[in-house]
């Protein structure tokens, strides 16, 4: 891993390989949309490819500048990402399509700030939970406390970030994107957890939580999406159309898949073959070998992410990077359920691989500051093993370092802790 | 750097590894979604998978055709236009060109093609029951309009306008309340069914089975090969008993006098309808091709009601036509002699008031005979007064009236037969004598359909049947009740209602025809109380309504009728001429000369 170059080669494949998967999928699911409308064959193919390269440009970028300088942009870039948001609202630069108000124009492209929203609200959290010395709206003024009060104050721990949270979840519904406020929440409320929040105070806003998606499920559409999830088959020329037709795909492609470019589905039946069920193509031409080989990948991703976190030279390099790593792998986790029919249909790309420039962009950058986080996480490279895990827990705990009786029981301690907070994560 | 112990949570081996097993975990569980969906139900899709790659088209059947008695056809099956788009097919700059093509909002068709619910690879239909322009306005535009088709659906052209059209009905869309009904089994959406009349009665015999065309679709779901074809079958032809040329005969006879009222037909040898005609009336062509809401509002909240079926719906007080049937309860009865004479001096008093003959002079002294042919009402006054009400109702009753004829169409009126038991029941008072003279020259609370005088007409034509009501010609009559009159009686009776048309002093005169033989009774139901004043109110004219009831040839009749005129003034003056014109019709097999000329002119411009 600590080679050279430093960067974590593992993670590098993984994104390169899932991209190169996305190359053949988009073309194969838009050369005959693509000759279907006006442009030829190779139309989307050539604006994917684009998009891949701003993509791994802004990666590769990325990979360069040292992720604590994003500590400064933090704040700035959450605010105008909010922005951004807003602005999709407004006329001529604001795109409506299939009823949702989701994209901003970028003559002669578009772009969809709620994918730079997930990513600017990961770094802001990462640089919020890592950082003493809150603000205090009351007295407009910094206020000294150590992290841990912060975390454990109901206001500086909880309500702020929760409210800021709920105030892109507000736009965001607006818009409406659904899958980017389930997204948002759940990253939140993880990062949250694992900052030190009470889980008290989450238990508390559970019930609000709840009766606000009950109010939210009850849009038309949406609880058609979810009674044709739960019923595919009752409605399927209907509202459960896109289910059936996803879950016959991947019926369709069967052990081996019908082969690249082979599939049928997304000829004519499949709808959104190119973006969010592009997984279902997968299972289509490539068959369940493919699948699992998309899915692994993403399980690469997140084991190496975790590692880059855990390695992490400070505590904002770990929020970080295990934020960025679950911002990707969450995402793909509801895609690839909504495809085989575990979840109700929402709009959500695969990333790496879906078609879509926005999605592209925010996922290759975040990649991009994983690396860096990795290639800066030791210098112990000629370490042994054994120094390396030592060092490894230096790293984690500075403070800890060379006090070694206080060390295995505050690890211990923190274990525990982490447990609980983990379970919590995943109800949440 | 200061970033306390939490920092620790995030890193701790132990804590990755707890999240690393429940990814790990959920990746076990994509494996086995995927195991399922791919390696165990993968046949399940892959059949389906098959069968999207097939098309079914559905080739509406075509209707059976009604025609009339003698072989005339009465409708014509025509296609409806309808304009569908498959969503995915069609470019969004589209939208503005193809609303304003179809007179649409382009919100309007946005709505309609970019729903949430609407599957984007079946075509959806956008408009219904396009014009010809309108299909070549969109066909001229199509190479910028992908994705439209022009699809077509079974309708009815009514060749003769609103002839018959209370009887045929009309044909609409299947209703969205009507897609689960049983009735409606395996009719594809927005297809053409009988909604009203014949059409709706006889639907199913008339709809016929939709075929299909099976084609394989290509990557764009156009079609490149035919797979199979299930030609449609055609519904069942209907012969109806109704004769074209009595109908029309009798509906431009109304028109010419612009009046409203019904006419029925029937053979007195099978029941079966030869006409039946209703004005006010509508086209049910107006339907066929699809009646905006607007207009649909309008038409069904005409205060002339012209959805109203007065042939079996209305029911009014049959007046003096009821004279036969009192006449022939009094020859069922032993104390009675149609030789015995009774002076009419204008008028009788009773209880206390004078019941009045219309005819203010009096007619002298009659017997039962005379009485008929110059509408008696003092004979029939006295006559009634002998037999007291009962007899009477038990003879209407064996008429049919009183009850509903189920003719079958519509909801029918039933009419109304007083008697002593009716009057204890309904208004739970005793039968009073005075009632009983009203009664017997068909005023006061008895009350008939047109229906109901007809088949009057048609039981004392044909000796004393009352057959079913039938409108498909060729069926076997059935007998719904059979009165055994004394020959003598019927005999008397019959050469009476004769005497009615065709002797000097008849009441009838005007029906009375160079070829053919007519007996008949005419009749005039008062307009009093609470119905006179609504007609003022309505501001329609004032006036007694016109009966008549005929029979024709008198020795062995082939049909039967009753006229009703509203407001037509006495039976002979209105209604009789009309009866004659459709008898006239019925026996030459044409519709009388100046009508004809109107006819050609509709057959020609009718298709």
């Amino acid at each position: 891993m600590n080679n050279s170059s430093g960067v974590d080669r593992a993670l590098l494949f993984s994104a390169v390989t899932l991209a190169l998967v996305g190359v053949f999928m988009v073309y194969s699911a838009t050369a005959v949309m693509a000759v279907n409308g006006k442009s030829g064959s190779f139309a989307y193919l050539i604006r994917h490819m684009i998009s891949l390269a701003i993509g791994f440009g802004a990666m590769a970028v990325f990979t360069f500048i040292d992720y604590r300088e994003l500590r400064k942009l933090a704040v700035p870039l959450l605010i105008a990402s909010f922005a951004l948001l807003i602005l999709v609202f407004m006329p001529v630069i604001g795109i409506k399509a299939n009823g949702a108000q989701r994209w901003l124009r970028l003559w002669p492209t578009t772009f969809q700030p709620s994918e730079l929203a997930k990513l600017a609200f990961v770094i802001f959290l990462a640089d919020y939970v890592s950082r003493p010395n809150g603000f205090n709206p009351a007295t407009r003024a910094n206020v000294a406390m150590s992290l841990k009060q912060k975390m454990e104050h109901p206001v500086t721990g909880f309500a702020m970030p929760l409210g800021i949270m709920l105030l892109f979840q507000v736009v965001l519904i607006k818009q409406p994107d659904f899958g980017a406020v389930m997204n948002l929440g759940i990253i939140t409320v993880t990062m949250l957890i694992l900052g030190g929040v009470r889980m008290k105070f989450f238990l508390a806003f559970l019930p609000f939580a709840l009766a606000a998606i009950f109010m939210l499920v009850q849009a038309p559409y949406r609880m058609r999406r979810i009674t044709s999830f739960l019923d595919p088959w009752g409605d399927e020329r209907g509202s459960g159309y896109q289910l059936v037709q996803s879950l016959i795909s991947f019926g369709n492609g069967g052990l081996g898949g019908l082969g690249l470019g082979k599939g049928q589905q997304k000829l004519f039946f499949l709808p959104e073959p190119h973006t969010d069920f592009i997984f279902s193509m997968i299972g289509e031409e490539l068959g369940f070998i493919g699948a699992i080989f998309v899915i692994g990948l993403f399980l690469v991703v997140f084991a190496r992410g975790m590692k880059i976190s855990a390695r992490a030279g400070d505590a904002f390099g770990k929020y970080l990077a295990f934020g960025l790593t679950f911002m990707i792998v969450l995402q793909a986790i509801l895609n690839a359920a909504v495809s085989t029919g575990l979840m109700p249909t929402k709009g959500l790309p695969l990333p790496f691989v879906s078609y879509g420039g926005s999605s592209l962009l925010v996922s290759l950058s975040a990649a991009g500051i994983l690396l860096n986080i990795s290639s800066r996480q030791t210098s112990g490279v000629f370490l042994s093993n054994a120094a390396m895990r030592h060092s490894k827990r230096f790293i984690a705990n500075p403070r800890l370092a060379g006090v070694e009786t206080h060390h295995h029981a505050s690890l211990q301690a923190d274990a525990t802790h982490y447990h609980a907070s983990l379970q919590a994560a995943g109800e949440a | 750097m200061a970033t306390g112990i939490k920092s620790g949570r995030v890193t701790d081996t132990t804590a990755s590894r707890v999240i690393l097993a429940v990814m790990v975990i959920l990746f076990l569980g994509f494996a086995l979604r995927l195991w399922q969906l791919q390696m165990i139900e993968g046949d399940k899709y892959r059949k389906l998978a098959e069968s999207n790659r097939i098309h079914t088209v559905k080739v509406p059947a075509p209707r059976g055709i009604i025609y009339d008695r003698n072989g005339i056809p009465l409708v014509q099956n025509v296609p409806a236009f309808d304009v569908s788009v498959t969503p995915s097919e069609f470019p969004m700059e589209s939208t503005p060109l193809l609303a304003a093509l179809l007179s649409m909002s382009s919100s309007e068709l946005d709505r309609k093609i970019r729903g949430r619910s609407v599957n984007p690879n079946y075509p959806v239909k956008v408009k219904l029951d396009v014009t010809r322009e309108e299909i070549a306005k969109v066909e001229a535009r199509k190479l910028e309009l992908p994705g439209v088709d022009i699809q077509m659906e079974a309708s009815r052209k009514y060749l003769y306008g609103s002839l018959g059209a209370h009887v045929l009905g009309y044909l609409g869309r299947l209703r969205p309340d009507q897609a689960d009904d049983e009735r409606f089994k395996g009719v594809p959406p927005d297809s053409f069914v009988g909604q009203w009349g014949l059409e709706a009665v006889f639907d199913e015999y008339l709809r016929g089975v939709p075929g299909e065309e099976i084609y394989e679709v290509n990557a764009l779901g156009q079609k490149i090969r035919q797979l199979g074809r299930k030609p449609p079958e055609k519904g069942n032809d209907l012969r109806l008993t109704l004769d074209m040329y009595a109908q029309k005969a009798a509906e431009d006879a109304f028109d010419e006098e612009d009046k409203a009222g019904a006419a029925v037909a029937i053979d007195p040898n099978t029941g079966g309808i030869l006409a039946m005609v209703s004005r006010p009336s509508f086209d049910p062509n107006l339907f066929a091709t699809g009646i905006n809401p607007k207009e649909w509002k309008e038409f069904i909240n005409d205060p002339r009601k012209p959805m109203f079926n007065r042939a079996i719906q209305s029911q009014y007080p049959p007046g003096s036509t009821f004279k036969v049937v009192v006449a022939l309860a009094a020859l069922a009865n032993d104390r009675f002699s149609p030789d015995s004479r009774v002076h009419c001096s204008g008028g009788i008093p009773f209880g206390g008031r004078t019941f009045r003959c219309w005819k203010k002079g009096g007619h002298g002294s009659v017997d039962l005979r005379r009485a008929i042919v110059e509408s008696c009402d003092v004979y029939f006054y006295q006559t009634g007064l002998k037999l007291g009400i009962d007899p009477i109702a038990a003879m209407a009753e064996s008429f049919g009236m009183g009850a509903p004829p189920k003719v079958g169409l519509v909801k029918e009126a039933s009419g109304i037969v007083p008697s002593s038991a009716w009057k204890m029941k309904r208004m739970k008072q005793p039968w009073y004598a005075g009632e009983t003279l009203s009664c017997a020259i068909g005023q006061g609370y008895v009350s008939a359909s047109p229906y109901q005088m007809a088949e009057v007409a048609a039981i004392i034509g044909n000796g004393g049947t009352r057959w079913k009501p039938s409108f498909v010609k060729g069926t076997t009559p059935e007998a719904a009740g059979k009165i055994n009159f004394d020959p003598a009686a019927i005999g008397l009776v019959r050469d009476a209602m004769r005497g009615v048309v065709e002797e000097g002093g008849g009441t009838a005169h005007r029906a009375k025809s160079q070829i053919t033989t007519v007996a008949g009774k005419t009749g005039t139901a008062q307009v009093v109380g609470n119905e006179a004043l609504k007609f003022k109110k309505a501001g329609a004219q004032l006036g007694d309504h016109g009966w008549f009831i005929a029979f024709s040839p008198v020795e062995k009749p082939d049909i039967a009728i009753s006229v009703f005129v509203e407001h037509g003034g006495h039976g002979g003056s209105v209604a009789a001429p009309i009866a004659k014109s459709m008898i006239e019709a019925f026996r030459n097999r044409e519709v009388p000369e100046k009508k004809k000329s109107e006819e050609e002119k509709m057959g020609a411009g009718g298709d």
